[in-house]
């Protein structure tokens, strides 16, 4: 491609209709025979459309937009794709909050009993921000980041096998794990546990929780206890793992040990030579959904 | 070579559906196709990318049927090479280029007159943007849902991207900046992911609304 730097401008021009006819039909010879050009063309229009959804235009080329970019139903569409992610990124909880993986208490380490209202100002999101659950067999193809073959935790609690399962032999299936990844961010105003949707037939439920920024604690202490602060799993020695470039720790639960309702899980930092340290909480809710 | 359906496809065994036939015959068709490229599935694929390319440009001029446009174009080279015209190999794009400015001036000039007669008639009707509050609702959830099928990463990514003004009262064009740096990729390279995020997202979209 012999994109240039000015490529961006004008393709802007072009696609407000600003640009003289020669100039026009040279870009167009170009936009054909360019796949790159013409990808970043489409690209520049969805910045347009976005723009234009946010008032962030002149009204001229609001207008423009409008006659140009919007005027057949595939860009009325696309303009109506550009309101609907302005408005989830715009959402409340979208801010550009750092992702802080557990945060680090600032007041003497007390530790709460289950204190659901000390979650303000923390909210579970999935890596990166928000939640991402994922159910299927472990060995399918083209499997994304988070179910690809990875070095195992170095945790010093073995992964527990499904109750029940009988020992894996090489020709059985194995199991169905629903990964949800975690980590914990600053998110002003929500309080609102997140949902980790686990499909029947899950087997196993693995919690990747980030703990980055926390280099350190070399190991750490989680407690998963439910609504009526009964322990429902609880792991010690902890150390991350990288996934894909994060550090996480990794837990595998059986699936069955997670019926629906809510959870807290409860974290604690341990640095070498140092008092083990408190962070804040995770609320979790589990709700188990039939397959399709 | 994959068969050609209503939606956008064509079939390297000659068979178009009538809506892109218009007159073209399959001489014509396999004329084109032949030119494009001597393997029949390469000529297809190069079939789709120059009638897709052909039919964004036309929505880019602002033409109300685009996809109409784009058929009429690859009809009329067709029927040219038909004939005996011979595309540059270098270049075979600079045909199909001239030809769709011809169709586009046709348009002009036929919009121009229907402008004129709609005017005296009492102008154009308003266009429409934007949906109502219920289809932009189920808008709205289908993309969660898509959404939710994207990596973290890459949701964290569009929805970032997405964000107008920050809290830290950075622009847009700052905002995307500092992606870019994080991402450690030119501004145009964030452009081009998030745009292929997107249209994943708009090709779910499209199939959660029509269920």
């Amino acid at each position: 491609m012999r994109q240039n730097p000015t490529d961006d401008e004008l393709l802007r021009s072009y696609l407000l209709g600003a640009l003289p006819e020669e100039e026009v039909d040279r870009l167009e010879q170009r936009l054909l025979a360019e796949d790159e050009l013409f990808e970043l063309s489409e690209a520049v229009e969805a910045d347009l459309l976005a723009a234009c959804d946010r008032g962030e235009l002149a009204p001229a080329e609001r207008e423009r937009v409008q006659q140009r970019l919007a005027s057949s139903p595939r860009g009325r569409e696309r303009l109506a794709l550009a309101h609907a992610l302005n408005t989830l990124a715009g959402s409340p909880g979208r801010a550009a909050a750092p992702v802080v993986p557990f945060q680090r208490r600032a007041a003497t380490p007390v530790r709460p009993a289950f204190r659901w209202a000390a979650l303000a100002a923390a909210l579970l999101a999935a890596a990166g921000l928000s939640w991402f659950a994922l159910e299927r067999p472990h060995g399918g193809e083209a499997p994304p980041w988070v179910a690809q073959e990875r070095p195992a935790p170095a945790s010093p609690r073995a992964p527990e096998p499904p109750r029940g399962a009988p020992v894996p032999a090489e020709t059985k299936p194995e199991p169905v794990k629903a990964v949800f990844q975690l980590a914990l961010m600053s998110l002003r105003g929500e309080e609102t546990a997140q949902k980790l949707r686990v499909r029947t037939g899950a087997d196993i439920v693995e919690l990747q929780v980030a703990v980055e920024g926390m280099e350190d604690f070399k190991s750490f202490h989680l407690t998963l206890r439910n609504r009526k602060a009964e322990t429902v799993w609880e792991g010690e020695g902890l150390e991350p793992v990288k996934l894909d470039g994060v550090r996480a720790l990794v837990v595998d639960l059986p699936a069955d040990r997670l019926p629906a309702g809510t959870y807290e899980i409860q974290a604690r930092g341990l640095a070498p030579g140092g008092d083990p340290e408190d962070l804040s909480p995770l609320e979790i809710e589990v709700e188990r959904e039939g397959t399709r | 070579m994959r068969q050609h359906g209503g939606g956008g496809d064509g079939d390297g065994s000659g068979v178009l559906p009538p809506e892109r036939l218009r007159g073209l015959t399959p001489e014509a068709f396999y004329a084109l196709l032949t030119q494009l490229n001597p393997d029949r599935d390469r000529a297809g694929e190069v079939y789709e990318t120059i009638r897709r390319k052909l039919v964004r440009l036309f929505e880019w001029r602002g033409c109300g049927s685009p996809e109409d446009l784009a058929d009429e174009t690859i009809n009329r080279v067709a029927r040219r090479l038909a004939e005996g015209v011979e595309l540059r190999s270098s270049d075979p794009y600079g045909y199909f280029c001239g030809v769709a400015h011809l169709v586009y001036k046709e348009v002009m000039r036929r919009a121009s007159r229907e402008h004129r007669a709609l005017a005296e008639g009492g102008g154009w009707p308003s266009p429409s943007f934007g949906d109502d509050s219920e289809s932009s609702d189920r808008r709205l959830d289908c993309l969660r849902r898509c959404l939710d099928q994207l990596a973290p990463e890459q949701r964290d990514l569009v929805l970032r991207y997405h964000q107008g003004k920050t809290e830290q009262g950075e622009n847009n064009i700052r905002h995307r900046q500092k992606l870019a740096d994080e991402a450690g990729i030119p501004m145009n390279a964030l452009r081009i992911r998030v745009h292929r995020l997107r249209r994943k997202l708009e090709s779910c979209v499209h199939a959660c609304l029509s269920h």
